[in-house]
């Protein structure tokens, strides 16, 4: 078991070096850089530009000083963002993304394993029917409509919410929903298909059969089983909600990491990017290894090689 | 499919109809072939394997929701089709008519809807109507072209991993892992800055001169962000297709191939990825509305489909800026893009049940 933990933690760091230098290498093979504009610079200035940062080296030593550096963790400085270094700037926008993503995702959790068990539990009712057509539509409404929608009825209309920026509590509200309503409804589906699988295997039949009350064979031994696939989606979903959602962060003016990410990646910020991806990637493998060790505890059939 | 006592195997390959005797006992094999080299099927049970797909169909037609699907979609694809047309012919609004460049563009306003212009116009008069219309065309093809593409590539990928296994599938699954960890955005951003412009391919070109006339640029980055949203959204399709190689590889069927001196590839192609082919028509109708959405996202951040042109997405974008104002611009493409992908979704999901009998058991 600690062994499978140090062998997959030690995987990460070349991983991780991978993909920086595929995104480096996707980077360079786009044409145009960061310091031309529509004007064309004058030779001179063009070539000081590139001798400071070093783009007048061959290439292989450009991408080994860059693998140099992030190796070290050390992403040197925004070329947009002057004079404040990538490591600054993610942390300093990340916070926003985390706070409207955590929260989002324990309100997704919270109503689709509700709405996921009662539905597998009353299979074709009403509740069913309703709820899966609900989580159905909340896959298919963009959320660029979605949130709009909410800032008209509950800001513009009621004047209860307050419609964009950040601030107090009341500001979470409206992106915390919009940013949920897929998550709910993705997880509702998952727990459905997965409580529905597990409750007629034959370790349920036995745990009935051995005389326990429906409420211990269904929380105990039937929900541990059911949420394998809810589980191993929140690995990759989390990571992405704490890196922030471009949309919900576009709607509501909120200064998280989602929309720094995209700009620097139009505005050739290769540090920046670098530097994003790099911490994505981290988040990710680190939130799949967790989610892998929890099968573990979830299914006790589950063994690690 | 195999039938036949248990040292002597009949084996059916379902889609193509590739049959042989296997004698699994080890002697001499004997393969009951007529003179055209397929197989007697009047023994009747064999017949058995061709009605799949009505019973899929059958099953598929009992589910109501996706029957609805089926109907929306129809009804969309066909109205997208003839719509713009038949607007212009009767109205004379077409999805680029501009009416204050007439006036002098003194008068540029957005009119609610109105029996003229039923889904009112945006903010320089245009016929919102004719617009979605047209933006449906556009999204409609980003789903269907961009899903194609993905089925290309994700199903040979995974078929050819899958089947030859060892040190070529893992090599090929790690390269899959690690575009996954790419942000997608990135890709496709690159792709479309690479390939725009003076370096567009030129099959590119040919399409979009076909479509709309020569050197339409507009319509060419139209083309390639179909390419490019197709390229980064195969990869969980080649993971399905493996899975599902894997399953098969050793069944009876590709040894009776095998023993019949049948190509690799032609194993692949037209015994296995056949056989494979219910989660992959499942798979891809659920990748369709996946691919409108992130292409509407594109364009809601500015990437994807640029005006003269409009998509869904696009159109969507355009409305959320004066959604106070005028909320018609935002709430009929909205709409009409929920609906399709709601239908998309409930077919995608009426086929799975269909075709994949095990998940209707409960």
């Amino acid at each position: 078991m600690i062994g499978f933990i140090l062998r997959r933690l030690l995987i990460i760091i070349p991983m991780a070096l991978l993909v920086v230098s595929l995104t480096w290498g996707l980077i360079r093979l786009a044409p145009g850089n960061f310091y031309s504009d529509e004007r064309s610079l004058p030779p001179a200035i063009e070539e000081n530009i590139k001798r400071k940062y070093g783009l007048d080296k061959p290439v292989y030593q450009q991408y080994l000083i860059m693998l140099g550096n992030v190796v070290r963790g050390d992403f040197g400085d925004s070329l947009k963002y002057q004079g404040q270094s990538v490591n600054e700037i993610i942390f300093r926008h990340l916070p926003y993304s985390a706070t409207v993503g955590v929260l989002a995702y324990l309100l997704a959790l919270f109503f689709g394993l509700t709405a996921g068990i009662i539905a597998a539990l009353r299979q074709n009712s009403a509740f069913d029917y309703g709820s899966m057509a609900t989580a159905m539509l909340g896959l298919s409404v963009p959320n660029f409509v979605l949130g709009p929608i909410l800032v008209i009825v509950f800001s513009l209309w009621l004047f209860w919410l307050p419609p964009a920026r950040w601030g107090g509590i009341s500001n979470l509200i409206l992106p915390v929903i919009t940013l949920s309503a897929i998550y709910a409804a993705y997880i509702a589906r998952l727990t459905r298909a997965g409580m529905l699988e597990v409750m007629r295997s034959d370790y349920i039949r036995t745990a009935r059969a051995k005389g326990l009350d429906e409420k211990t064979v269904l929380l105990k031994h039937g929900l541990r089983g059911g949420i394998v696939p809810v589980v191993s989606f929140t690995g990759p979903a989390l990571a992405n909600l704490l890196a922030g959602t471009v949309v919900v962060e576009k709607v509501f003016a909120i200064p998280g990491l989602g929309n720094i990410f995209i700009q620097s990646v139009l505005n050739r910020d290769e540090p920046l990017t670098l530097g994003i991806v790099a911490f994505l990637s981290i988040l990710i493998m680190i939130f799949n290894l967790v989610v892998d060790i929890s099968y573990g505890f979830l299914d006790p059939r589950i063994r690690y090689e | 499919m195999s039938v036949g006592s248990a040292s002597q195997r009949l084996v059916v390959c379902t889609f193509c109809g590739a049959t042989s005797m296997v004698d699994l006992s080890g002697a001499e094999p004997k393969l009951r072939l007529d003179e055209s080299g397929v197989l007697d099927r009047s023994s009747g049970e064999l017949v058995a394997g061709a009605s799949l797909w009505k019973d899929a169909w059958k099953r598929l037609l009992k589910n109501k929701l996706a029957v609805f699907g089926m109907i929306v979609l129809g009804v969309m694809v066909v109205a997208v089709i003839i719509g713009p047309p038949i607007i212009r012919l009767t109205t004379g609004f077409t999805p680029d008519y501009i009416p204050s460049d007439i006036d002098g563009g003194a008068r540029v306003q957005s009119f609610p809807p109105s029996v003229q212009h039923p889904m009112g116009t945006d903010d320089k008069g245009r016929d919102l109507l004719a617009r979605v219309l047209q933006g449906g065309r556009i999204s409609l093809m980003v789903g269907i072209i961009s899903t194609i593409v993905s089925l290309l590539v994700g199903v040979s990928w995974g078929a050819i991993a899958g089947y030859i296994g060892g040190r070529v599938d893992n090599l090929m699954m790690r390269i899959v892992d690690i575009i996954y960890a790419i942000p997608y955005i990135l890709i496709v951003i690159v792709l479309l800055s690479v390939f725009g412009g003076p370096n567009t391919p030129d099959f590119i070109d040919a399409l979009s001169s076909f479509f709309g006339g020569a050197g339409n640029q507009g319509l060419s980055q139209i083309f390639l962000l179909f390419l490019a949203l197709g390229l980064v959204s195969w990869l969980t399709m080649a993971r399905v297709v493996r899975g599902q190689i894997l399953s098969l590889k050793n069944q009876e069927f590709v040894l009776a191939a095998k023993a019949t001196g049948v190509s690799t590839p032609a194993i692949i192609f037209r015994h296995l990825v056949p056989n494979a082919l219910g989660p992959v028509i499942v798979y891809a109708t659920l990748t369709v509305p996946s691919v409108m959405l992130t292409e509407a996202f594109l364009s809601f951040l500015g990437l994807g489909v640029q005006a003269p042109y409009a998509s869904w997405g696009s159109l969507a974008a355009d409305g959320i800026k004066n959604i106070q104002i005028f909320p018609w611009q935002l709430i009929f493409p909205g709409v009409t893009m929920a609906l399709t992908l709601f239908s998309l979704n409930f077919l995608g999901d009426g086929l799975r049940d269909a075709l994949d009998p095990q998940t209707r058991k409960f």
